[in-house]
């Protein structure tokens, strides 16, 4: 079995998300260097912080708005000797559940501190502010252990100038992605330029590319069988407009093309003739390019066309 | 009247580091066939199939679809997926089959932590304004709630050691298990979490079948009946919950009828040691107890399947004779967020 | 043991548009549970559980966001389900929650399915750098264009027909005020004007991309006894799936299509839909599916569908009206598109569709599909309980 193929594959998006009233309360408080809570109805009249937009117990749409202090306690602690990408301080640090003097809940955040045996639970913290503030919880770079003086609050409420309505989450993720035994073989074999289908052993079905089942009878692929290089274009599509990360000139065409010997159509670009003159039952046959891993496209053979009824069912 | 519906097969595969060498459909397909062989059925012969997975741990959107490629759904099936562990896809069958809309369902799971990192990937779980973006990963939240089980003394390092030692030593007898001997509980991974205080990160897949009533008699030897299921979330904000209980869970196990008598053993999806303190307390399971004898989510935790691995191996034991009562518990999201517990029993012996 | 009868008592959605700036993902779903509970008069505590769907996690970079939703919801120590069928999942959704009912594991159920596309791109989400496969060579309409085609050429449908769905769809949008799009100025002949994008569809006859909610509350008798408005009473409700490729598939006709419809006649006692049935919502993502679908469930022979568009069966006013609500062509929240079929097959049925109400509506088809035209999802509501 040839080796199973591995590469990195990355996910990342920089998500744009809009924000409720209250959530743009809280965060354009944090640029603001202060600190929002959101009171509960009924009569308990807890106060939370982070504010969330939705009572945790009763369902109910909360918007009462109140300060609370940069300062407060430990709830529970961990602490981080190896942090990770992302996180909010790049040296050693403890994670935090801190109930800020004034609220009932508590804010999850990291703390700086010299090491586990300065941090415990009851800890008393205060707000360290980021330099830059933007309008996200990361306005708060971290807590740091505080035994000072309460604070003196404004009684603020919410109301602020140029509220932020939307933050930019970016995201990473890294990922090794394998396609696993048929796909490798399948593509390892397209290295010397042959498209090597698989045999169902039930059905008999030839599989391109295969992908190590038959989804019709669910057992594994595994007798390889060659098809094409050439092929009918059984369906197409011109296509008109650019796709983004693809430099291909339009209009060009999208073709399902059933090669010989398949018993399914793959995808592919059809051209070495106009596009307007492409038609179900052309008889196309594999371009490759240097360094393509796919054939770069597929292009007339110049035989007749095939007939409609040989076709019909490789839509 | 409500019908009676029991597990009659489970499969599982030998859960590993890594399965690159197989697609997710690859590592699936033979975990497929075996739990249909155990009965005899093909897939014409299910009722209705139901699966859970996810595609952040995939890395691509709409994973399962490939997945259904191992099933061989054709002629066309009916089918579900759930984009959460398999316990809840074994709920969701479980209430096809009480409708009588269908006699036997197969339920699946997979999950390949390998391919990216686990501990990462799990913070897109989180709320995506305010905790999210500090990217605190999964052994952080569970550190945070055992540090809040130590300060309550619920537990002690020591404690969660022998939880740890008791699940490996346990494994030992499990074929398919990831880590099968005893592990040292190594470094802090996050304190007060070592690394033997956390699961294995590996891939793997695992199958049920359930079946109706007189059907369910005929696939099985002695059915795994299932006398009550039920799941129950929680708030999402760790801040705001007492993460020394696990109220979810409790209530699941009320609903599900777990109290009504003693069970004798019970597989509890408890990815870190400390869980399993909370869990216990919560379940109200006593010494007497056999916890987690499979070694639990401490010896294999493919993401995904994990929580179903709990429920096929309860209703495995009840198979076997092992155990005349059983519960099977699944957990999903930070810090036993949401719960599943699932009451199996056998007929009189 | 018979089923439970199962009642859709409240519909909520909200107004789709292309980007909801003014609310977090939360809100958004918050909006159209609690227009639903309004609907059925029910409060949070009402509600024994929670079944939610929305397509892949990617599209708002959240993994499995029903636990951040949970708050939200009200489903705090209640079960919460999350359902993911691909494009059909709104559909599916509503489904696996009437199963609860008519199970009776549960009396009412609050279900919902949602998309905020605009915290990313679904074309990203979509097509994720995969290592070493053929990158895409179009985009979404690229992948449907050559079904189209296919069916063309099948059916000798004049190419025309495409257009008259936009139109009519289009048109339906203007009498529905939560529909996407409002094109007021709207004529046949702008429609096919527009650019082809992926030829054979032009981009007047494409879905656009929403933002949007939809919720629904299911009950089970009781709950419809005590419910303040009509109900729509579930006829028959089923999915089918299909594998995404495969050796002699039809993918302009699926036999997981006819299958799903198929189960949901057999259930509601219907032998011929195209009499039976008196409007259908439909999952029509591209105008030329309406043609396709109308022969995938049975309303019209093979290669007959877009007669009925053509002469105009399916417009509003016509004897077998399709997608009264303007369909996915003018409102298109991809995870929230299947239950919004779903949803407003049960409006019809209760009288409460509005301006873009059909006369006569007693029995009334919801469809939805997904992924490779594979995964299909569908209900027949009507306003009289099944079995009466």
């Amino acid at each position: 079995m040839p080796d199973v193929l591995k590469a990195p594959l990355v996910v990342e998006f920089p998500f744009t998300r809009s924000l409720g009233p209250v959530q743009s309360a809280f965060l354009t408080g944090l640029r603001e260097r202060v600190v929002l809570g959101v009171r509960t109805g009924g009569d308990d009249g807890r106060v939370l912080v982070p504010p969330v937009e939705y009572d945790p117990v009763t369902a109910e749409e909360l918007h009462d708005l109140v300060e609370v202090a940069p300062t407060g306690t430990v709830t529970t602690w961990a602490w981080n000797p190896a942090p990770r990408r992302g996180q909010p301080l790049s040296t050693p640090f403890a994670w935090v559940l801190v109930r800020l003097d004034g609220a009932d809940t508590a804010l999850l955040h990291a703390l700086d501190a010299p090491g586990p045996d300065a941090v415990h639970t009851g800890l008393r913290v205060r707000v360290r502010w980021a330099a830059e503030r933007v309008g996200a919880i990361t306005d708060i770079a971290c807590f740091e252990p505080y035994d000072g003086e309460a604070v003196q609050l404004k009684g603020n409420t919410g109301q602020f100038e140029n509220p932020v309505t939307g933050i930019v989450a970016p995201a990473r993720l890294d990922y090794t992605y394998s396609p696993g035994r048929a796909q490798s073989a399948y593509i390892h074999a397209l290295g010397d330029r042959r498209m090597v289908a698989e045999r169902c052993p039930s059905c008999r079905k030839v599989y391109v590319p295969p992908r190590g089942a038959c989804p019709t009878c669910g057992v594994a692929t595994a007798e390889q069988v060659e098809v094409g290089p050439r092929g009918t274009v059984t369906t197409f599509c011109i296509v008109n407009i650019k796709a983004k990360n693809l430099d291909i000139e339009v209009p060009y065409v999208y073709g399902h093309i059933a090669l010989d010997g398949a018993d399914l159509a793959l995808h592919g670009r059809i051209a070495g003739i106009p596009y307007d003159q492409v038609r179900m039952g052309l008889r196309v046959e594999a371009v490759w390019t240097e360094g393509s891993r796919y054939p770069d496209h597929y292009r007339p053979t110049g035989e007749p066309d095939a007939e409609y009824d040989t076709y019909k069912e490789l839509l | 009247m409500t019908r009676e519906i029991a597990v009659v097969a489970f499969a599982q595969t030998d859960h590993r580091r890594t399965s690159e060498e197989f697609s997710e459909v690859e590592m699936l397909m033979p975990v497929l066939h075996d739990v249909l062989a155990q009965t005899g059925l093909k897939t014409a012969d299910i009722g209705f199939t139901c699966s859970g997975s996810s595609d952040y741990l995939a890395g691509r959107a709409f994973s399962f679809t490939l997945a259904l490629d191992g099933v061989g759904a054709w002629p066309p099936i009916s089918e579900s997926h759930v984009e959460m562990d398999g316990a809840w896809a074994l709920y969701e069958a479980w209430t096809k089959l009480l409708t009588g809309d269908a006699d036997t369902a197969l339920v699946y799971s997979y999950g390949k932590s390998s391919p990216g990192s686990v501990r990462d990937v799990l913070t897109r779980q989180l709320d995506p304004y305010y905790v999210a973006p500090l990217w605190p990963d999964s052994v952080a939240l569970a550190a945070l709630q055992a540090q809040a089980l130590i300060d309550a003394g619920d537990t002690d390092e020591p404690a969660l050691a022998a939880v740890a030692a008791r699940s490996r030593s346990d494994a030992s007898a499990n074929p398919h298990a990831q880590l099968r001997d005893p592990v040292s509980q190594g470094e802090y991974l996050v304190r007060p979490l070592r690394t033997g205080d956390c699961p294995p990160i590996g891939d793997g897949a695992a199958a049920v079948i359930l079946a109706a009533g007189d059907r369910a008699r005929d696939l099985c030897e002695r059915p795994a009946w299932i006398r009550g299921i039920d799941h129950r979330i929680e708030a999402h904000g760790l801040g705001v919950r007492d993460l020394t209980d696990s109220p979810s869970a409790r209530l699941a196990a009320e609903k599900a009828g777990a109290f009504e008598r003693p069970v004798d053993t019970a597989e509890l999806h408890a990815p870190f040691t400390s869980q399993e303190v909370v869990l216990r307390k919560a379940l109200r399971l006593g010494d007497d107890v056999r916890v987690n004898p499979s070694g639990g989510a401490l010896a294999a935790h493919p993401i995904m399947a994990a929580g179903l691995i709990r429920i096929g191996e309860a209703a495995a034991r009840v198979h076997r004779g092992e155990s005349d009562r059983a519960l099977g518990h699944a957990t999903s999201g930070p810090c036993l967020q949401q719960n599943l517990v699932a009451v199996l029993e056998g007929d009189p012996r | 043991m018979s089923k439970e009868p199962v009642a859709v008592v409240g519909i909520g959605q909200t107004k789709h548009v292309a980007a909801r700036r003014d609310v977090s993902i939360a809100g958004l779903v918050r909006e159209a549970a609690r227009r639903a509970l309004d609907d059925a008069e029910l409060t949070w505590a009402d509600i024994d559980a929670v079944v939610i769907g929305k397509a892949p996690d990617f599209f708002e970079g959240v993994m499995m966001p029903e636990l951040y939703l949970a708050d939200a919801l009200g489903a705090v120590g209640k079960p919460m389900l999350r359902v993911h069928t691909a494009g059909s999942v709104g559909g599916s959704t509503a489904l696996v929650a009437a199963n609860l009912v008519a199970a009776r594991v549960h009396g009412t159920v609050l279900t919902l399915a949602f998309e905020k596309q605009s915290e990313s791109n679904a074309m990203w989400g979509l097509s994720l750098p995969i290592p070493f496969q053929q990158p895409l060579l179009a985009g979404a309409g690229g992948f449907f264009a050559p079904h189209v085609r296919a069916y063309m050429r099948r059916s000798g449908a004049p190419d025309t027909v495409g257009s008259l769905v936009a139109y009519k769809d289009r048109r339906n949008a203007l009498k529905n005020p939560y529909a996407h799009l409002h094109e007021h100025d709207i004529t046949l002949e702008k429609v096919q004007a527009a650019p082809m994008l992926w030829d054979p569809i032009r981009y007047s006859e494409t879905c656009p991309s929403s933002d949007g909610a939809c919720a629904m509350v299911l009950t089970d008798r009781a709950g419809a006894a005590r419910a303040p408005r009509p109900p729509a009473w579930m006829l028959g409700g089923a999915m089918r799936s299909e594998p995404t490729l495969f050796a002699g598939k039809d993918a302009v006709s699926p036999q997981a299509g006819k299958d799903c419809a198929a189960d949901v006649y057999r259930q509601a006692g219907i032998s011929d839909p195209r009499r039976e049935i008196d409007a259908v919502e439909m999952y029509v993502p591209f105008s030329w599916y309406e043609p396709m679908w109308l022969e995938n469930l049975g309303f019209a022979d093979e290669g007959e569908g877009w007669k009925l568009t053509e002469s105009g069966v399916t417009e509003l006013d016509g004897d077998l009206p399709v997608d009264m609500s303007g369909g996915v062509l003018s409102t298109n929240p991809i995870g929230a598109s299947g239950m919004i079929r779903f949803a407003e097959a049960a409006l019809q049925v209760r009288g409460q569709a509005g301006e873009h109400q059909v006369e006569r509506a007693h029995r009334v088809l919801g469809h939805a599909y997904g992924g490779g035209s594979q995964f299909f999802a569908m209900w027949l509501v009507g306003d009289r309980p099944p079995d009466s």
